[in-house]
């Protein structure tokens, strides 16, 4: 028994080595042909000047002009950036998958949903805060319907039979919307990405957040809701962190610019 | 008799100017649309499905991109100033190696997504250059804006960057390619690169 086991286990592994070993060849062949490919191409191109730097002005891309986000907390973030890692790994990753296995999909979506729908308050205080008050009264509706025809929020009918759009709004973005610039790259320890001004925004938000006066009272139960909230969220999603892992240089400074650009993007809607 | 004759002439000439201008102003869109297209073609076709059919699939995911992407392009703005500073040799290198990272990833992202809906919102055209707003829809209802920026400096129209919730590909890789390339030579970037692109699919 013992023996066979052993047997299973190493052919799985020289089968696993035969693939990875493939694919890396593929992918080295392709390396290859492109360089020959690109080699034909780019020398054409190259040194005429056709493609000299002024030349992209005219063409879009905004955001690069958009400066970069100043991080002089570098240290701390990174401290806490490698802090969250390891807590995705060990602990959030693990748990949404075995919760996946638990709750099939049009469940958690339901539990997506229904966080959603709780935190309208925080999106219609805050477009109203910025003078936009089609939308406050939009998410207003959204609030309504969902809450009554969409059961507590588990549904969302204001999306898909209404075609009320939602109107992602913080009090971050309200700031922003002032004038107020980013401040600084702060990496909250569990929460993740965040800013000066989008962490003060956090706080202020607090108060219109519905979570905060609905039962549980005890604040670890509380803590418990959201951990719940992040489990769900993370199962919806399974790879993100990893792809982005993959497709980053340096994640640090990926999630880092990729945050200031989706959040400048909010503001600026 | 004159005059209407003008009007007649100067509304002749307008149309005249605008038609080339009006059968253009879809092109972006619809370059996108056949690309795009083209891919779920592949990823909807049975015979293609599945684990021991992988290589040939993207393979011809692969092609299909190729012809709508401009990798010299995105790599020489992901690199900025930098890109003039590496010689001929390591800038068909980093182009090929970078191309092959970035299309590693789309398609290992694009065999994931197979029942969603893509919406063509808008096209904007700058003289050569053109946006094209695209959502994508997912089985949940969940609405993704991605907008394609292309060029056609060339001739045709090619992608040069990828904007995913107001996130764009060039700038992101820019600010990485720089923060390593001051500490790190462009050959160790590369090897970096390649190692990337090989643990991705």
């Amino acid at each position: 028994m013992k023996r066979k086991t052993t047997v299973i286990t190493f052919l799985m592994l020289l089968l696993f080595i035969s693939v990875k070993a493939n694919a890396a060849t593929t992918t080295k062949a392709s390396i290859e042909e492109r360089v020959q490919y690109a080699d034909s191409s780019i020398s054409d191109t190259l040194g005429d000047g056709e493609y000299e730097e002024d030349d992209f002005e005219d063409e879009f891309g905004d955001e690069e002009t958009l400066t970069p986000i100043a991080d002089p907390l570098e240290g701390f973030n990174r401290l806490t950036f490698a802090f969250n890692d390891k807590l995705y790994f060990w602990v959030l990753k693990p748990t949404a998958k075995g919760y996946m296995k638990v709750v099939p999909e049009p469940g958690r979506v339901a539990v997506k949903h229904f966080f959603t729908n709780l935190a309208a308050p925080i999106r219609i205080i805050n477009s109203a805060l910025q003078l936009k008050f089609k939308e406050s009264v939009v998410e207003f509706a959204r609030f309504t319907v969902n809450t009554t025809f969409g059961v507590a929020g588990f549904r969302d009918p204001a999306t898909n039979t209404w075609g009320l759009p939602l109107y992602n709004e913080d009090f971050g973005q309200t700031l922003g919307h002032w004038g107020a610039g980013p401040g600084f790259f702060i990496n909250l320890p569990f929460y993740g990405p965040s800013s000066l001004r989008d962490g003060t925004g956090l706080i202020v938000d607090i108060f219109a957040d519905p979570r905060t006066y609905l039962p549980p009272e005890e604040t670890i139960e509380k803590v418990g809701v959201r951990a719940y909230q992040a489990v769900n969220s993370t199962s919806l999603n399974i790879d993100f962190y990893d792809d982005i892992k993959k497709d980053a240089i340096d994640p640090y400074t990926f999630i880092r610019d990729a945050y200031h650009q989706y959040r400048e993007n909010l503001v600026a809607k | 008799m004159n005059n209407s004759f003008k009007t007649a002439l100067l509304a002749a000439l307008v149309i005249l100017i605008l038609s080339p201008v009006l059968s253009v102003a879809g092109e972006p869109t619809e370059k996108i649309r056949t690309a795009i297209d083209g891919v779920i073609e592949i990823l909807k076709t049975e015979s293609l499905k599945g684990e021991p059919k992988a290589k040939i699939r993207r393979e011809k995911i692969r092609s299909a991109i190729q012809s709508r992407f401009s990798f010299e392009a995105m790599t020489r703005r992901s690199l900025g100033k930098n890109w003039k500073k590496l010689s001929k040799e390591e800038k068909v290198e980093f182009v090929a190696v970078f191309g092959t990272m970035i299309e590693n990833s789309y398609i290992g992202k694009l065999e994931k997504y197979t029942d969603e809906e893509v919406l063509y919102e808008k096209e904007t055209i700058k003289k050569t250059s053109a946006e094209v707003k695209t959502q994508v829809v997912t089985s949940t209802g969940t609405k993704i804006p991605i907008n394609y920026r292309l060029s056609n400096k060339s001739g045709e129209w090619l992608v040069y960057d990828v904007v995913v919730e107001g996130v764009s590909l060039v700038s992101n890789y820019r600010s990485q390619f720089a923060q390593e390339l001051k500490k790190e030579s462009v050959a160790k970037l590369i090897t970096k690169l390649k190692s990337k692109s090989e643990n991705n699919l």
